[in-house]
């Protein structure tokens, strides 16, 4: 009777922390939305976009195309066009613009850099690198505008080819402040019964080093369609300082044909139906494995914002796990859900993805509902060294994540549903050193609030590691 | 109506058509040069041939001539641009622009030469469309270079246009190229090229042309050495000029996106990773309990 009551103060307890702790993470998101907000206006302000003025971009753009058909030789009013056009996402007209003024002075290095990379952003490259060669041949080139060149020419000479590879690799070190995910109470339900957890495996720091490596290769199918076979593989790799049971190793591979669809209506949006697999180990001994299929698309809806609807079926099997205790089970998972990449301006990148995923076991108690919804915003600043090309990026991230269980787990607890609902909020920050030498840092928080002790964690993490890309 | 009164007629309309406001809020149909190096001419129909001049006018199927060192080029109120090169015959046959509605209809005709269309809003909606003695080409929201026929020097630099030489070719730079004749039709994708042998017989097959093509052709379309695009000297940007003040240097990104270069993606690698640690020791710590309290 005593412990049924210290049980249901200790749940009331529980309810009003975690009722605070909604509170304080909604009021956080809401001051992080603000200072977004604020962040966002500062940057456009500071970019290529009329703010002060009422009048809409488009404006903007057609008065000064009027301004510079009166005066089509005045240097500044086209300039003042092609940064309008530019902002708007208008490049074809941009370019009308500068090769106008190569029609009036062939040996302007600094505008042919400028219409290189006018192409470059259409994704006419051979025309870019064109441009690139001529800039880079004149005596009067700038050193500013040649470090440029450089560092972008090979990019634009890189997407001719027909087999493309490229890569990201990284290396560091992390550091979690709860690497063994201790449940923050200490405590685990077992058989409806709060269990204190030994000490040596309550919530506990611990560091790590870490190798990423992410491969694409693209073949082009030299196809009139535009047809590319893609390849991507991402693989992790991770040794404990203390935790040598939970090093973790993982690869994820896809292979699939992307095509070109509704070319006439919507130029530039392709579909990829793909299949996948993967294996993960866990302390050296493999944990789970999947293979499957997926349907992706790439739905550019305006200039500068691209939609990708995917689904994706994946058969996991989970090997040696514990079926009474463990979270999921072998079975399958349907993925269903949308990307979004909006292109603010050329300094703000905003990426958002919404999914819903299905994952049925043998146990209904394995089996789940999960809603899961990120934010990302990327901002583009001038690095500190001015000479170089490379922006750096600062990017603010946030993530949900809400999982119901079909059924109780009565090992657990039979009378509570698993419901799990995991916050992550973050930043990343990289800087890049040159064309493929750079360093990326990440920190992170996460919180996990459940309705079964066992679940609810948080973690302080942050990874910091020199990256190579090519 | 006798053929001189039919001239001065002629005369009076195409002064009348010359004179209308080019931005009008109505309909509009009229191309500005913007550069023009000489010879360059415009004939407006029924009317003796003009020396081409920055800032003049051109009117519905005004017929634009160069010469072997002649070039130009051209706006339009849709903000689409016409690059001419030397030695070209070419007829805007309809221009037709409404500016509220951003929908038109541009129609021309070229019977030698060498040109780059860059797109404005017609050719984002409708479309555009250039006719060729061999083909048609169809332009939608693009770029697209037009060579007729292709000369010596040029078939020389490639040995996809060896034997080719007096063909048509066409370059798709940007956007939708649809080339059309009496033998077939043929979608052209970005950074590829067809030839045009003959208006009967089939369309080539598409190939990437190198970059000495390329070369030769952005060098056919625009100044040749000592030109300035008819502008005065002393009104022209230098070097050295600098760009104007608030006109920031362009950052490119790396157009390859392998896995974890995206934020959200690098992010769920290690996602990733935690899921499978997370999951694995939420299992062990089920085996790593104290006894339950004595009752």
């Amino acid at each position: 009777m005593i412990n049924c009551n210290g049980v249901s103060q200790r749940a009331n307890l529980l309810r009003a922390r975690k009722t605070f702790l909604f509170v304080i993470a909604r009021a956080a998101i809401a001051r992080a939305a603000i200072a977004f907000a604020v962040i966002a206006c500062a940057a456009i302000g500071d970019g290529q976009m009329n703010v002060a003025s009422a009048r809409p971009a488009g404006d903007d753009q057609q008065r000064l195309f009027q301004q510079m058909a009166r005066q089509p030789t005045n240097y500044e009013v086209t300039f003042a066009y092609v940064r309008a056009a530019t902002a708007n996402g208008d490049y074809e007209a941009a370019i009308g613009a500068l090769e106008r003024l190569v029609f009036y002075n062939a040996d302007l290095p600094r505008v042919k850099y400028e219409l290189g990379s006018l192409y470059y952003r259409l994704g006419s490259y051979d025309i870019a690198a064109r441009y690139f060669h001529e800039a880079l041949a004149s005596p009067k080139l700038d050193a500013e505008t040649k470090r440029r060149i450089e560092a972008y020419l090979p990019n634009a000479e890189k997407q001719l080819q027909q087999s493309r590879l490229s890569a990201l690799v990284q290396t560091g070190v992390r550091y979690q402040s709860n690497a063994n995910f201790g449940p923050s109470g200490d405590t685990v339900r077992l058989g409806s019964q709060d269990l204190a957890l030994l000490p040596q495996s309550t919530h506990r720091p611990d560091g790590n080093a870490y190798e990423i490596v992410g491969l694409s290769h693209d073949y082009d199918l030299d196809d009139q369609r535009g047809d590319t076979l893609e390849t991507r593989l991402a693989t992790y790799s991770s040794q404990q300082f203390q935790f040598h049971d939970l090093d973790v190793n993982l690869f994820d591979l896809s292979f699939g044909p992307r095509m070109p669809i509704m070319s006439e209506a919507l130029p530039g949006a392709t579909l990829k139906p793909y299949a996948v697999g993967g294996m993960t180990w866990v302390g050296g001994a493999p944990y789970v494995s999947s293979e499957g299929a997926g349907l992706q698309a790439s739905l550019p809806l305006a200039a500068r914002w691209t939609v990708g609807p995917q689904f994706e079926w994946r058969h996991v099997d989970y090997k040696n796990s514990d079926a009474a205790t463990s979270t999921f089970g072998t079975g399958n998972t349907f993925s269903g859900g949308v990307i979004s990449n909006y292109k603010v301006s050329d300094q703000i990148a905003f990426e958002s993805q919404a999914f819903y995923r299905r994952g049925t076991a043998g146990f209904d108690f394995q089996s789940y509902n999960q809603w899961t919804g990120a934010v990302a915003l990327t901002f583009s600043v001038a690095p500190p060294i001015e000479s170089s090309p490379y922006s750096w990026t600062l990017t603010p991230f946030g993530r949900y994540s809400r999982t119901e269980f079909d059924a109780a787990n009565p090992y657990i607890d039979p009378g509570i549903v698993h419901v799990d609902d995991e916050w992550v909020g973050g930043l990343v920050i990289n800087a890049p050193l040159d064309a493929t030498l750079g360093i990326s840092a990440t920190v992170q928080y996460g919180y996990t609030m459940s309705t079964l002790p066992n679940y609810r964690e948080k973690n302080f993490s942050m990874m910091v590691g020199p990256t190579v890309r090519f | 109506m006798g053929p001189q009164k039919h001239s001065l007629f002629s005369r009076l309309l195409t002064l009348l058509l010359s004179t209308v406001a080019p931005v009008s809020a109505g309909a509009q149909s009229w191309g500005r040069v913007v550069a023009v190096n000489v010879d360059a001419t415009g004939t407006p129909p029924g009317a003796a041939a003009k020396t081409l001049t920055v800032g003049g006018n051109l009117i519905h199927k005004e017929r634009i001539q160069t010469s072997a060192k002649g070039s130009t080029q051209v706006i339009f109120p849709d903000q689409s641009t016409l690059n001419i090169g030397s030695n070209s015959n070419i007829v805007i046959d309809e221009f037709v622009y409404d500016p509220r509605a951003g929908t038109g209809e541009m129609v021309a005709s070229v019977t030698k030469g060498i040109l780059r269309y860059i797109g404005g809003k017609i050719s984002h909606t409708a479309g555009v469309t250039i006719n060729t003695p061999l083909a048609s080409i169809g332009i939608r929201g693009g770029i697209a270079t037009l060579m007729l026929p292709v000369p010596a020097d040029l078939a020389a630099s490639d040995p996809n246009l060896r034997q080719h030489q007096g063909q048509q070719l066409v370059i798709s730079h940007y956007g939708a190229i649809t080339v059309t004749n009496h033998a077939g039709s043929t979608t052209i994708r970005p950074g590829f090229a067809v030839l045009i042998g003959s208006a009967n017989l089939p369309i080539g097959k598409p190939f990437r042309p190198a970059g000495m093509v390329l070369q030769q052709v952005m060098n056919h379309l625009t100044s040749n050495q000592g030109q300035h695009g008819g502008v005065a000297l002393t009104s022209l940007p230098t070097p050295t000029t600098p760009v104007p003040s608030g006109f920031a240097m362009t950052h490119l990104t790396i157009p390859s996106h392998p896995p974890g270069s995206d934020p959200l993606g690098y992010v769920s690698i290690f996602g990733s990773a935690n899921g499978a640690a997370r999951s694995r020791s939420q299992t062990s710590h089920a085996n790593s309990t104290m006894p339950p309290p004595y009752p």
